[in-house]
């Protein structure tokens, strides 16, 4: 066996985490076997062996794509390569982290296997990277999941096989100390065991990943943020996303799919800290799989995600429109970042979701700390690109929930802001709509439209002004100024002192 | 007492419980091939990967001065111990008595087996010479080696052997057998107490048999 | 020394700080609580030693390996050194343009073997660990927790890039430079990071591989930075050579 190099402390803190996916009982005999294809005789797993299985090269799934589904109706053995990647990116527009992952991106690549699989796991540790690094999958069964035989020195392979026993979802993470570091950085993924039968198909899979990030600056604020341990220790996450970073669901990166398909997503929760409370605003999960396992649960609207865990979700899209996942622990949705979008196309009921419900909760108090940094970083420079940019990301964080991502907004509800008369019409007409909110009929671009917006005051005068300059400057709208802080800071002082107040 | 890191304590026990699962995947593994030994002729330079490159002098437990390199041209079986330790040691001897007594006539007649001491201060070579007795060792097939500071730490990197000394006179270590090819090549290794000596022996005999 | 006057002399060249610098600082030892005490007692005593002022630079290493070919780029044995060594050199006897930066992609035994060529070895992990301990001002920092943010922030800065030349950072309380933020350092007894859980506690699986009742466990798990110290020398072996781990030599005082 292949652990030379095991280290007593890793294997303790890493078996810690391996055991929670350890099988309460042992599985009935029905279960344990496995039909082989030639004869269709069951023959036990533990009488296969693993130098008779065909070879084959895992088909990893980069995010937000799920791996392909196991087509296979017998066991292999299956060749799993995972580059360690120690790399700065982007955590969220204008804002760079040092991520530690797997495969270069957050979160690593979702594996996908078959009950019976013999996994034959290298992971290799990029000769320029800093820290030695390992593996623990929950899908192992075995002391540290795989973490002390994966163990690995910058520039360095290691390689280790296990059994897939264990039908479910699992997580796996790296264990090398201090594990919660090295999670906090971003090594974690999901890897699938399918049973022999296959899971159910689908239109359409996803795999997302919740987890947190732990920095000095608040959420959004600008420059290098380095891994923050005493916000760790804390558990006062800076950031709460999806897929690594504020915004990967958003925008470009939003979820696709059809009125009529059949969805699953694959959710799992690195961690490091917090438990996801998994929501998707506007649909009800038609069958969930808790913590990745196998007894299936119907109906469910919001599916607790454990840290260090898995849930898969499978529902029937049957209105078109834009749907929001979120964290429903709330303040991480809006003030941390974990919020994607589900965009849906195709025929269906004009039928309106809850969005509101989503705006009050937006409208809670930003942290000063984050306006001052963010007012810094707007200070830095306000050229209309450099504000434009800010701008999106404040129009993608509040405005698209509603207005939509591309501004086209909804019929009679929400207006467009995409070359749209009515906004490019008054520009101190649309700070005042911000601060103040619009209630009651309007006419833009010719179409009717009577709803509710709510005041915005609660975002800072140079957010206002961002936001502004962006949507007056693209959507197909050109004004080619910037809305000034200063303008917005005017208007503000002139609204009446009990609308100030706005909402809590 | 000092306070414990429950991180390392408290989930460990549970996953030791956790590891006694219906199926023992490892067995499966443990059909490691029995490498086979492509040996090199046992004159002239060294092998890059041979230990025996280790500089270090060494007195056995019959006092005489040795350098590892005299091992050269026959199977090793090698370990590392200290004799205070009451627990693991007499256990790892005990395991390396198994592989003595489950080798071919060859390989039993050919092998030398060694154990090198992590505590220079109290296993001196009268202290090793009193073990040999203890444990009723045959002096011609088994050599205690005693050595400085910096040899065993060599030795110990080599065989990839962790060691610590937590408290005076009491050592830390990861308990490796491991077997060395008649040019000092490491061949495979036994990581852990009590655990099947086979694959070791297998691939022993057949070195002995190649030799 | 020879060597020292080779160094002294590239060191004009680029920066007078490191000229005025000595090669070497004593360092009064002391009792100090490890970050994995002894079983018996929470304070070890480190004795009087002295340290190099700086890590060993590329140009250091060239004259040591000009004089002692065995460990020559291309000469070094299998053991000894694993296939990167000195592999960012331009030529196995050229550190051209890499004169000054710490050198990196040498084993353990290479860098053992220098030390001893200049009277003196690596520094033990009780050592190291003792020294990094100070900040510019305290000799011992890491009850401050700015400073372990500040070595966090060292360690979590992406690798990959260039390494900088020596003397990037100020002296600590010891005349120390270049602790965090340049390279890893090797240390004597890398091989004993051997952290295991408390066998006593049960028949766990553990004890068959490491010796019952010898348990370690970190003093202050808060130290991150120092956890990944032991982490990262317990990834290696005495054969590896990395492109972010150099060495610096101790050397005993001579006896008065």
């Amino acid at each position: 066996m292949k652990s030379l190099l095991s280290v007593p402390l890793l294997l303790a803190v890493v078996g810690s985490i391996g055991c929670q996916k350890a099988p309460p009982a042992p599985a009935p005999a029905a279960e344990v076997a496995v039909a082989t294809p030639a004869s269709g005789v069951a023959v036990a797993l533990e009488d296969i062996d693993p130098a008779t299985l065909p070879v084959e090269k895992a088909v990893l799934g980069i995010a937000p794509n799920a791996a392909p589904p196991i087509t296979r109706d017998h066991p292999a053995k299956v060749i799993v390569e995972v580059e360690v990647v120690e790399k700065s990116m982007e955590i969220a527009t204008g804002v760079n982290y040092t991520y530690w992952t797997f495969g270069g991106a957050v979160p690593g690549p979702m594996i996908r296997v078959r009950r019976g699989d013999v996994v034959e796991f290298h992971l290799k540790n990029r000769p320029e990277n800093t820290m030695p690094h390992n593996i623990d999958l929950h899908a192992v069964t075995g002391p540290g999941g795989g973490a002390a035989s994966s163990f690995t020195a910058p520039g360095h392979q290691t390689q280790f096989s296990f059994r897939a026993l264990n039908v479910g979802t699992f997580i796996y993470h790296c264990a090398t100390a201090p594990v919660g570091m090295h999670i906090a950085n971003g090594m974690y993924g999901l890897i699938v065991v399918e049973p022999e039968a296959g899971l159910a198909k689908v239109d359409r899979e996803f795999y997302v990943v919740q987890s947190e990030f732990y920095t000095p600056g608040d959420y959004r604020a600008a420059g290098d943020q380095p891994f923050d341990m005493q916000r760790a220790i804390k558990e006062d996450a800076s950031y709460v996303v999806f897929n690594g970073k504020d915004g990967a669901l958003t925008g470009d990166g939003s979820l696709k799919a059809k009125v009529g398909e059949n969805v699953r997503i694959f959710v799992g929760n690195g961690g490091p800290n917090l438990v996801s409370s998994f929501h998707l605003i506007g649909e009800i999960f038609d069958t969930v799989y808790p913590e990745g396992g196998s007894v299936p649960n119907h109906n469910v609207q919001t599916t607790l995600v454990p840290a260090g865990g898995a849930t898969v979700v499978e529902f029937k899209l049957d209105v078109p429109g834009t749907f929001v996942l979120v964290d429903h622990s709330i303040f991480r949705a809006f003030n941390k970042g974990a919020l994607g979008l589900l965009t849906v196309e195709g025929e269906g009921d004009k039928v309106v979701y809850s969005g509101l419900e989503v705006d009050e909760v937006y409208l809670s108090d930003s942290s000063p700390a984050a306006s001052a940094m963010q007012k810094k970083a707007a200070e830095m420079d306000d050229s209309i690109e450099a504000t434009m940019l800010r701008g999106k990301a404040v129009y993608q964080g509040t405005c698209s929930v509603c207005h939509m991502q591309d501004g086209a907004g909804m019929a009679g509800v929400f207006p467009p802001l995409a070359k749209s008369d009515y906004l490019m019409a008054d520009s101190e007409r649309a700070i005042n709509i911000v601060l103040s909110g619009l209630t009651g009929p309007i006419k833009v671009n010719g179409a009717d439209f009577n709803g509710v917006m709510p005041p915005l005051t609660n975002l800072p005068d140079h957010e206002i002004a961002a936001v502004l300059t962006y949507v007056r400057n693209s959507m197909g709208n050109k004004d080619g100024k910037t809305v000034k802080a200063e303008d917005v800071a005017t208007a503000r002082a002139a609204m009446p002192k009990k609308l100030d107040s706005g909402h809590p | 007492m000092r306070s414990l890191l429950p991180l390392t304590l408290v989930f460990l026990l549970g996953c030791q419980a956790d590891a006694v699962t219906p199926i023992q995947e490892p067995v499966v593994a443990q059909k490691a091939p029995v490498q086979v030994a492509i040996v090199e002729p046992t004159t002239g330079e060294l092998p890059g990967k041979s230990i025996y490159q280790l500089d270090g002098s060494w007195t056995t437990q019959d006092n005489k001065p040795l350098k590892l390199e005299s091992f050269r041209g026959q199977p090793v079986v090698v370990a590392m111990f200290f004799g205070s330790c009451r627990t693991a040691c007499p256990t790892i001897i005990a395991d390396m008595k198994r592989i003595e007594k489950a080798a071919s006539p060859e390989a039993h007649k050919n092998t030398k087996f060694v154990l090198i001491t992590f505590d220079p201060k109290v296993d001196t070579p009268d202290a090793l010479k009193e073990l040999e007795n203890k444990f009723k060792l045959d002096g011609q097939r088994w050599t205690f080696l005693h050595g400085d500071a910096g040899s065993i730490r060599e030795v110990a990197s080599v065989l990839n052997v962790q060691y610590r000394e937590v408290s005076e006179g009491q050592f830390s270590h990861t308990n490796l057998i491991t077997l060395l090819d008649p040019n000092g090549v490491v061949t495979t290794k036994i990581e852990g107490l009590k655990m099947p000596v086979e694959p070791l022996v297998a691939a022993l005999n057949k070195i002995a048999g190649d030799s | 020394m020879r060597y020292w006057l080779i160094i002294i002399g590239l060191a004009l060249s680029s920066s007078t700080a490191l000229a005025a610098a000595p090669e070497r600082v004593k360092i009064t030892g002391d009792n100090y609580a490890p970050f994995y005490p002894d079983k018996d007692k929470d304070q070890t005593l480190v004795p009087d030693f002295e340290m190099d002022t700086f890590p060993v630079t590329n140009s250091s290493f060239l004259a040591f390996v000009k004089t002692h070919a065995k460990w020559q780029r291309g000469s070094v044995k299998a053991l000894f050194a694993d296939e990167s060594y000195l592999e960012n050199w331009p030529a196995a006897d050229s550190v051209a343009g890499i004169e000054n930066q710490p050198v990196t992609h040498v084993s353990w035994f290479a860098a053992r073997a220098y030390c001893s060529a200049q009277n003196g070895r690596l520094p033990t992990e009780h050592e190291w660990e003792f020294v990094s301990r100070a900040d510019e001002t305290r000799v011992d920092a890491t009850g401050d927790l700015a400073f372990n943010q500040h070595v966090l922030s060292f360690y979590s800065k992406p690798g990959g890039g260039q390494i900088d030349n020596i003397n990037q950072t100020s002296a600590n309380y010891w005349g120390l430079h270049d602790l965090y933020g340049l390279v890893w350092e090797w240390v004597e007894d890398f091989n004993s990071s051997i952290i295991s859980s408390d066998n006593r506690q049960g028949g766990d699986k553990q004890e068959s591989k490491f010796c019952g009742g010898a348990a370690l466990n970190a003093a202050n798990t808060r130290e991150y930075a120092t956890f990944m110290r032991f982490a990262f020398r317990s990834s290696l072996k005495s054969s590896y050579t990395l492109h972010n781990l150099g060495f610096r030599c101790a050397y005993d005082l001579k006896s008065e």
